[in-house]
């Protein structure tokens, strides 16, 4: 599994598609959360994880542990890409708050699982973990 | 030895400077504590972090303004956590009448008197920790790449923890940033 995280317009997803070799891609923004457990990239994982930020009912904090789980354990050699969110002053809307938060953590528990975890800033990626950092 | 560690909210920062506090020799730990809890969401915040110091022996002080006042025994190592709230009650702090800090209440009066108070205010308690430590780590907090456009209260916040975590920097033998539970040392070994 690798990790490709960054703010937004950084030049993340043609990273993505050089290192997995594939322009086979999952989109937060639109597809199916099905299609995160199968696809080679998942491209805005934040969004993914804004819909369960969105849910009338249920646990956020538990469906998107769920997902990222099944992610882990389905879709193990995935290259994640996900905007930080974390950057900016505390958002004033609760479930944005709630988004920061758990993207976050999201991000934190890939990056443990992932061998290899890159940050692009400019089109540069820098390499976090894996490989002679 | 002063450390700084930074990163964006839900980084991993706070896990990582408890580990450096649990790892720094020092007969007596301290953990420094400025956030005021306004409400549940805060409480939750609060406990959260509670939980993960738990069983580590160090012994919380509730501090949000005045750091210059913290008393330490010698032999002392300190976590400071966190700038980013320490620098908003510094900014926003009211001063009651009677010389009485008031913690409780917090209104935007002159700002801008606020901010050149609280950057001198707060230096001058980092300067205090630095010398009365043997091992000082401050966490401070990535707030500056949204790119939104915010009321002037908030960019002359913005700008004041802009100018103290150079500040800090400045002052640290170490600086490390944590993205996603991993930090990176920015300066220092």
């Amino acid at each position: 599994m690798k990790l490709i995280v960054g703010g937004a317009y950084q030049g993340k997803l043609g990273f993505a598609v050089r290192l997995a070799k594939s322009t086979d891609v999952a989109d937060g923004c639109s597809d199916s959360l099905e299609a995160a457990l199968e696809r080679k990239i998942i491209n805005h994982l934040h969004e993914y994880i804004r819909r369960f930020c969105t849910l009338e009912e249920g646990d956020a904090e538990a469906e998107t542990k769920r997902f990222i789980e099944t992610m882990i354990e389905k879709n193990g050699q995935a290259v994640i890409v996900c905007n930080e969110l974390g950057c900016g002053i505390v958002p004033a809307v609760s479930s944005d708050r709630m988004w920061r938060e758990l993207t976050g953590t999201a991000c934190q528990r890939l990056a443990e699982q992932s061998d290899e975890v890159f940050r692009v800033v400019c089109g540069l990626p820098q390499r976090l973990k894996g490989g002679t950092v | 030895m002063m450390i700084v560690v930074t990163g964006a909210s839900a980084s991993g920062k706070s896990a990582f400077a408890e580990q450096l506090l649990t790892k720094a020799e020092a007969e007596n730990k301290f953990y420094i504590a400025t956030m005021i809890s306004w409400d549940e969401e805060c409480e939750r915040r609060i406990m959260r972090h509670r939980k993960l110091r738990a069983g580590k022996r160090f012994t919380t002080i509730e501090r949000p303004l005045d750091l210059h006042r913290a008393v330490l025994p010698p032999d002392s190592a300190v976590l400071l956590e966190c700038m980013s709230n320490l620098a908003a009650n510094e900014i926003y702090r009211v001063d009651r009448p009677d010389g009485q800090e008031s913690v409780e209440e917090y209104y935007r009066t002159d700002v801008s008197n606020g901010q050149r108070g609280a950057e001198e205010r707060i230096l001058c308690g980092l300067e205090h920790l630095k010398r009365n430590t043997v091992h000082l780590i401050v966490v401070t907090n990535e707030v500056f790449c949204d790119g939104e456009t915010y009321p002037e209260e908030t960019r002359q916040y913005l700008e004041l923890l802009g100018r103290l975590n150079q500040r800090l920097a400045g002052m640290a033998d170490q600086v490390y940033e944590v993205v996603c539970g991993i930090p990176r040392c920015l300066c220092g070994d």
